[in-house]
């Protein structure tokens, strides 16, 4: 150990724990407490930009990888390493944690040092999920992180707090413990005798087991993506947790889903991925649509921007089960999108909440006069949200659906509803809140930013705008690890079904060219034009 | 003629602990319970075990029923006559009994001991079965003959440490 | 006629002898010189327990294993299963010395008790022999009765020793007619004879053999608290004293499942797929039965009771894995009981350490905001619940992994399936507690009650010495998981 992989993982831990022994009973303690928090999140997150700048595009391979002896009797091993598809999360999660940091600085009073553990700890536990290559590495990571958010919904929430945080915690529990099996079975039964994640990729299992397993590993994957019908944690922990919560909630923790999906439960499983992906597209296809007719509804802002994370979501698995280049390059685009405009959805929301003490829309209206500033971030991240060209959600929602299109163009027609759906629900929500005739009294006297929520949105705003503008760079590191994955499940897909499919080159499946289409056109445009 | 015996003491048996479990005065039920153990002594003998036989004289109808007596005199016994003697759950427990006794009558029956002549019990050729005990009892058992003296240490302040409680209290 | 001198091995013998003479010198103690300071008989008592556990590890098990014609058997197991023990008493004696409504009982007899207890489960676990499984049994057995009515005056400690006695005894009498029918149906007490038999000899799968072996299975399940045997359990458990309680829910189910384990290894193999079976069924019942009885509880000692049931159906699945012949079953079950000990005991000591001066603090209800009254011990509870309910980074994860490791190895599919699902519905009642500490607001909570007593140095050590282990055991298995692997069974 040592590595600069490693020093990422557990630099908020070590710092958590330092964190214990700074007092927190007076304002300067607590002061302390943030600022030290602070300090260790922006340390991780340079470090983790290093990561970034060393990072070579053009090849799939894991770098950066750190491998150590952990417990040999049942070949577990410490194993690290990052890819193009795991690259953007963790950065994603090193930029959230510093913002989430810096949104609670007033926003927290009670209970500081503890509040701020949980978070580092958290941090850990999020970026080893996304790093893990030993299968009980992952697993160590993801139950672990159960616990720091757990506390964070139920300490810090809002009234129904500790419903929302043993739901949340029930629920992710309940759908990881299969997965534990599933995972021993692999070790003993599938043999190889090793939790190796990559090893096990070379190795996929007799088709007839594989629909249980993949079973086991989707449904812990599932729940926490949170996909159709299994979502109902989501809008409770959501809507109880604190902004900071619902930030790194809404921000990482549903990418361990559907990064779970990608990294395990299909290129292990291909065929089973296969056999399962009708239904999984007809429920991420139903999750989007019936995300946005639940945001359409509600008065709650927060469950609002909840209900749409559930739509949004649906388009990534929309994109993953598409099996094609466009899909998946798509999909972990908008995995980041999703975190950069839900995030900062969150974050406005949360400003609102701070200053009114009401979530209730019909609480607003006319906003946009007293709190200009706090406004054009609203419909900048509204707009990021909803898909504008030249902001960030575009370039993913339009990759999503070109490939969707090409698996299966009812699919794609229905995820484009869902676009026209989330505009229209977004677009009205902010019509209500910021614009409208009318001002009620308690809003006149509206504060608009300050300069630590400056501070907090700006780098969100540039990120949106540079992801928008400029993607290229971020591609170039993710495009070949999605090929490559691609070529893992494609191929495997196609050797078991390759009889069945006909002519070959029907589907952009495998390693032969993508049919090039208008969609691949765009793809060449976003990746930049010369490419080597 | 054997046969003959086994019987009667097998009924004096069944007869003498059916009258205890039913009577309602304690002493009574002491003193048949004496009866059941003096039957059973002649089964033991009967099956050649003059040591058992002896043993189940001296301790059981010797030392342990004059305790269970002294500690049914230190109580009243006046009350516990008039004390109802049954429960509900006396015919649950009836059933239970009996079924119980029908399994293990029904696998004994079946398949009785096979070790016993297979491999014989264990004990030594001498001819006595006294001494076959004292033998085995120095040299195969010596080990859980001499711990279980911590058993009675162990018990023996357990008693006095419950006594004691009582006299301070 | 000349009797032979035995073989015995003393080296091994020593952690026993020991013991009981630990035993016998801290009654003596007492009775010469009463008016000595209680706290020198605790120290006294803790270096006995420590001088044991260092003899039990010093003495490496070689190929004389066994003494006495295997009346006492010295292997890699039992040198396990001795720390194990050793540990768990020395636990409960820091504890002891820590509950305030102990200060007052005879120290000698208590202490002295608690080491008999000691000896009896080491007796009953390092042998082959039914017989001496049984005189260990009930060594234990005798001292635990009387330690769970130790405390005078109160009539839950009443209750609770004598439900424990007339079912204990109750038990002693189904494992001891169990063993007789095994003696008559192969002729031996000695476990490797009884398996040299059942292999060598047609009528060895006799009825009268397979009705014995379910009567042993009955006695051994009433000591570990396995389905349907377990009702005595969250009733003997609330009334003894927490110290004691501590050492019943740790002590005697290692020793029970000790013998279990060496039953099973002897016989398993050839009593056939009915044992299986039954295995399969109690594990299911019980950690079912636990974990769903365990939500309603609102006694702390009583919910722990209920966890330690659920617990003893986890290890049931290694049981039920080790019949079927999984190398990994026997080292994971001995990792599992050290990382239950520490937890356990952990979980125990903050019920003392959170007790205020003449009463514990054993409803539920009582741990509201204690995250914010008392936040090392909240800490400390919160790490101990998180474990128990399996959840990394702790041992309890790690443990509850290798323990179905074991049984997925052997082609159990819906045992660990069914078992995971329960530490489901056990993070419920674990977290209810974490819930209580950390979300709600602490009530008019007597302001830092009795938190620096005479016995407060000793709720300390255990409970930084229980964390440290579960925090070790969660980061930093391997080194003590190779230990148990090879601290593997001599049957022969």
């Amino acid at each position: 150990m040592g590595g600069l992989l490693s020093w990422i993982v557990f630099l908020p831990c070590i710092g958590g724990l330092a964190l214990l022994f700074v007092g927190d009973g007076d304002e300067a303690g607590r002061r302390r407490v943030r600022l030290l928090a602070l300090a260790v999140s922006l340390a991780t997150f340079a470090l983790s930009l290093a990561l970034y700048s060393g990072f070579q595009g053009g090849t799939a391979r894991m770098q950066f990888a750190e491998a150590a002896s952990w417990m040999p009797q049942l070949g577990i091993a410490y194993k690290v390493g990052v890819d193009g598809l795991s690259l953007p999360l963790v950065l994603l999660t090193t930029f959230l944690t510093p913002i989430a940091i810096l949104f609670s600085w007033e926003d927290v009073g009670r209970r500081v040092r503890l509040y701020h553990v949980a978070l580092l700890f958290l941090e850990t536990g999020m970026i080893g999920v996304f790093v893990a290559l030993d299968f009980f590495l992952f697993y160590v990571f993801w139950e672990a992180m159960l616990i720091p958010m757990y506390l964070i919904i139920g300490v810090w929430g809002g009234p129904r707090r500790i419903y929302a945080a043993v739901k949340f915690f029930l629920y992710t529990m309940a759908g990881s413990v299969l997965m534990l099996v599933a995972i021993l079975w692999l070790y003993f039964v599938q043999g190889g005798q090793t939790f190796d994640i990559l090893a096990h990729l070379d190795r996929p299992p007799d088709p007839a087991v594989q629909g249980w397993l993949f079973a086991a590993f989707a449904l812990s994957f599932a729940i926490k993506v949170p996909m159709f019908p299994f979502h109902t944690w989501l809008p409770d922990a959501h809507v109880e947790a604190p902004t900071a919560g619902s930030v790194i909630l809404a921000g990482v923790l549903l990418k361990m889903g559907t990064y779970g999906f990608m990294r395990l439960a299909m290129p292990l499983f291909p065929s089973a991925a296969r056999d399962f992906a009708p239904l999984i597209l007809a429920l991420a296809v139903i999750g989007i649509i019936y995300g946005a007719l639940m945001a359409m509804v509600q008065d709650d802002v927060k469950k609002l921007v909840a209900y749409s994370s559930v739509s949004h979501l649906g388009f990534v698995m929309l994109g993953l089960f598409s099996f094609n280049l466009l899909g998946v390059s798509g999909g972990v685009l908008q995995m980041v999108n999703h975190g950069v405009s839900t995030g900062a959805l969150f974050l406005i929301v949360g400003m609102l909440y701070s200053r009114r003490h009401t979530r209730l829309i019909a609480d607003y209206g006319g906003i946009a006069r007293v709190a200009p500033a706090l406004s054009a971030f609203f419909v900048l991240t509204t707009l990021s949200s909803i898909g504008l060209p030249g902001l960030n959600g575009f370039v993913g929602e339009f990759t999503i659906l070109a490939g969707a299109f090409q698996r299966n163009p009812a699919f794609a027609a229905a995820g484009a509803a869902g676009v026209v759906l989330s505009a229209i629900y977004m677009l009205w929500m902010l019509q209500r809140v910021l614009f409208g005739s009318r001002l009620a009294p308690a809003n006149e006297n509206l504060p608009d930013l300050s300069a630590r929520e400056w501070a907090v949105m700006i780098p969100m705003a540039f990120l949106m705008f540079w992801i928008g503008l400029y993607p290229k760079p971020l591609l170039e590191k993710i495009e070949p690890s999605a090929q490559a994955w691609l070529a893992q499940v494609g191929r495997r897909v196609l050797r078991v079904e390759a009889p069945v499919l006909g002519p070959p080159g029907g589907l952009p499946l495998g390693r032969g060219p993508a049919p090039r289409g208008v969609a691949a056109a765009w793809m060449e445009r976003l990746r930049g034009e010369g490419r080597p | 003629m054997e046969l003959a015996f086994f019987y009667l003491f097998a009924a004096g048996i069944v007869g003498a602990s059916l009258l205890m479990v039913t009577r309602a005065n304690v002493i009574h039920a002491a003193l048949l319970l004496v009866l059941a153990f003096l039957f059973m002594a002649g089964l033991f003998v009967l099956a050649g075990a003059e040591f058992l036989a002896g043993v189940q004289i001296l301790i059981y109808a010797g030392g342990i029923m004059v305790l269970y007596l002294f500690s049914i005199m230190l109580m009243n016994v006046g009350v516990a006559v008039r004390l109802r003697q049954w429960h509900r759950q006396s015919v649950l427990a009836l059933a239970a009994a009996v079924l119980l006794g029908a399994e293990v009558w029904a696998v004994l029956g079946r398949g009785g001991y096979p070790g016993a002549k297979a491999w014989g019990w264990g004990l030594g050729q001498t001819p006595g079965n006294v001494e076959a005990l004292g033998e085995v009892l120095y040299t195969k058992f010596l080990f859980p003959f001499e711990v279980a003296s911590i058993l009675l240490l162990a018990a023996m302040i357990g008693a006095i440490v419950l006594a004691k409680r009582e006299i301070t209290r | 006629m000349t009797i032979p001198f035995p073989q015995i091995h003393w080296a091994y013998l020593l952690p026993v002898l020991l013991v009981v003479g630990g035993a016998v010198f801290v009654l003596m103690w007492d009775a010469f010189f009463p008016q000595r300071e209680r706290s020198f008989l605790v120290t006294l008592t803790l270096a006995v327990l420590a001088s044991a556990l260092g003899a039990s590890l010093a003495a490496q098990p070689g190929s004389e294993a066994a003494s006495m014609g295997g009346m006492y058997l010295y292997d890699g197991f039992t040198r396990f299963v001795f720390a194990l023990i050793l540990l768990s008493s020395f636990f409960s004696v820091l504890l002891s010395a820590a509950q305030r409504s102990l200060e007052e009982v005879p120290a000698g007899d208590y202490l002295g008790l608690i080491l008999f207890a000691t000896s009896g489960m080491m007796l009953m676990a390092a042998t082959r022999s039914l017989l001496m499984v049984f005189v260990g049994l009930e060594i234990f057995s005798l001292a635990l009765y009387v330690l769970a009515g130790f405390l005078r005056g109160q009539p839950e400690g009443n209750e609770a020793a004598l439900k424990y006695f007339l079912l204990g005894s109750f038990a002693s009498g189904f494992l001891l007619y169990g063993m007789a029918l095994i003696f008559g149906a192969t002729g031996s007490v000695d476990l490797m004879e009884i398996a040299q038999r059942l292999t060598t000899s047609p009528p060895s799968r006799s009825p009268a053999f397979l009705l014995g072996l379910g009567f042993v299975v009955v006695g051994l399940g009433f000591k570990v608290a396995a389905a349907p045997f377990y009702m005595w359990t969250p009733d003997v458990y609330e009334g003894s004293p927490t110290a004691v309680t501590a050492f019943m829910s740790v002590g005697p189910k290692v020793a029970a499942f000790a013998a279990f384990f060496r039953l099973l290894l002897a016989v398993g193999p050839r009593a056939g797929a009915e044992l299986d079976a039954i295995l399969w069924v109690m594990a299911v019942l019980t950690m079912t039965a636990g974990n769903v009885s365990a939500i309603w509880q609102s006694n702390i000692k009583r919910m722990l009771a209920y966890s330690s049931i659920a617990h003893a159906g986890y290890i049931l699945v290694a049981l039920a894995a080790v019949r079927r012949g999984s190398d990994l079953a026997t080292g994971s079950f001995l990792f599992y009981m050290l990382v239950y000990a520490l937890m356990n005991m952990g979980a125990f000591c903050v019920v003392v350490a959170a007790g205020a001066r003449g009463e514990e603090r054993t409803r539920i209800e009582d741990y509201a905001g204690l995250g914010y009254t008392r936040p090392a011990l909240a800490a400390a509870m919160a790490l101990f619940m998180v474990s128990l309910a399996g959840i990394p980074p702790t041992g309890g994860f790690v443990a509850k992994f290798y323990l179905f490791s074991a049984a997925v190895k052997v082609g159990f599919v819906w045992l660990p399936v069914i078992a995971v699902l329960n530490s489901v519905v056990s993070v419920s009642y674990y977290l209810r507690l974490v819930v209580l500490m950390y979300m709600r607001e602490p009530g008019e909570a007597p302001a830092r009650p009795g938190l620096l007593g005479p016995g407060w140095s000793y709720a300390l050590a255990a409970l930084v010495l229980a964390a440290a282990g579960v925090l070790n055991f969660g980061i930093f298995p391997s080194s003590f998981f190779e230990l148990a692997l090879r601290s593997t069974l001599l049957l022969n």
